[in-house]
């Protein structure tokens, strides 16, 4: 089977207006210290934020990100004697990070909308009284 | 019962079955990596919680699967540049029904003296042979095979496979491509049996050997 092959995106020009998905932001924040496989991916995102991605949901949004151009496969690849070569290993693009921060601005936005709103304790230590 | 006895490579080729479910270009390029996936996972709930994390592992491995499954399909049905292709690869085979209608029809008619009297062939030429309808009906013959030809090579260039005009059979014996295959084979018998139609209806007329043509 053909496959299927997206128009190409400038990694410096991520889609405007892009609204990345749950596992989509997490799989970038995964990346964000560095190339991983798919498996390192997947036990960051348990480990760190509790969420748990099956691999239809994984490879399902990291071929959506190959195709946007947010994320790459990485060339350099670990020692061989170290790593099953079967494994892709996964980095973040110049577009991704700017998705990212793009979204993790968005969330910060809505968590200080939230704290305005008394739905989240002010983060700033308490000043003694008097 | 071998589940029993080995329950992580049950586990695992029973999903490599259920990676079936997924569209084949997804599979290709997606299903050893998800497997493997799953067996890291496989191995990472055995040491964890025996049996019980095994089938919470699977609970979980099914949802994924259903829900993954339908998106994936959905996803390829609804992509854009494979409608386009899929339209022209629709127009090529409209294109070749009515003169391999004719075609077929003439050969069981003609070629195996079958009795076909609703024969399209039969009723038009007649009608057309001596008017000026004649070059529209030679048209539609003659030309539909290269105009096939030519939606086929645009559905290529729609779907990016880098296609060079010497080179379109080959790209689709590479890419699988059945039924841009098939219809490729249709347009080169149909241009084969309209060459040796025409050699065999003009050349004895370019001999001298027929007065009316």
């Amino acid at each position: 089977m053909p496959k299927p092959q997206m128009p190409d995106t400038t990694p410096q020009n991520p889609p405007s207006g892009l609204h990345l998905g749950t596992a989509m932001f997490h799989i970038l924040l995964a990346l964000a210290d560095g190339q991983k496989h798919g498996y390192g991916i997947m036990r960051e995102v348990e480990q760190r934020h509790a969420v748990s991605l099956g691999p239809g949901t994984l490879y399902g949004a990291i071929k959506r990100m190959l195709e946007l151009g947010l994320i790459g496969e990485a060339e350099e690849r670990p020692d061989p004697m170290l790593d099953d070569q079967r494994r892709r290993y996964y980095r973040l693009t110049p577009a991704g990070r700017a998705a990212a921060s793009a979204e993790a601005a968005r969330l910060e936005g809505l968590v200080r909308q939230a704290r305005a709103k008394r739905l989240l304790p002010d983060p700033r230590p308490e000043t003694s009284r008097g | 019962m071998r589940l029993a006895r080995n329950p992580l490579a049950a586990s695992a080729r029973l999903y490599r079955r259920l990676l079936l479910l997924y569209p084949a270009s997804h599979r290709t390029e997606y299903g050893p990596l998800m497997s493997q996936l799953f067996e890291d996972q496989l191995q990472a709930a055995w040491g964890r919680g025996g049996r019980r994390a095994l089938a919470k592992l699977w609970g979980r491995a099914l949802l994924d699967t259903v829900s993954n499954v339908i998106l994936e399909h959905l996803d390829r049905w609804s992509d854009p540049m494979r409608n386009g292709s899929r339209l022209l690869l629709a127009a090529a085979a409209a294109v070749l029904v009515v003169p391999f209608t004719f075609v077929v029809l003439n050969l069981l008619q003609y070629g195996l003296h079958l009795s076909i009297p609703w024969n399209p062939h039969e009723l038009l030429w007649p009608q057309v042979r001596f008017t000026v309808w004649r070059y529209l009906y030679d048209a539609v013959i003659v030309l539909s095979a290269p105009v096939a030809l030519g939606l086929l090579f645009a559905r290529q260039l729609q779907l990016r496979w880098r296609p060079q005009a010497d080179a379109l059979i080959w790209v689709m014996i590479r890419k699988g491509d059945r039924i841009g295959l098939g219809l490729m084979a249709l347009c080169l018998l149909l241009m084969a049996t309209m060459g040796l139609y025409f050699i065999g209806e003009n050349l004895p007329c370019i001999l001298g050997q027929r007065i009316a043509c």
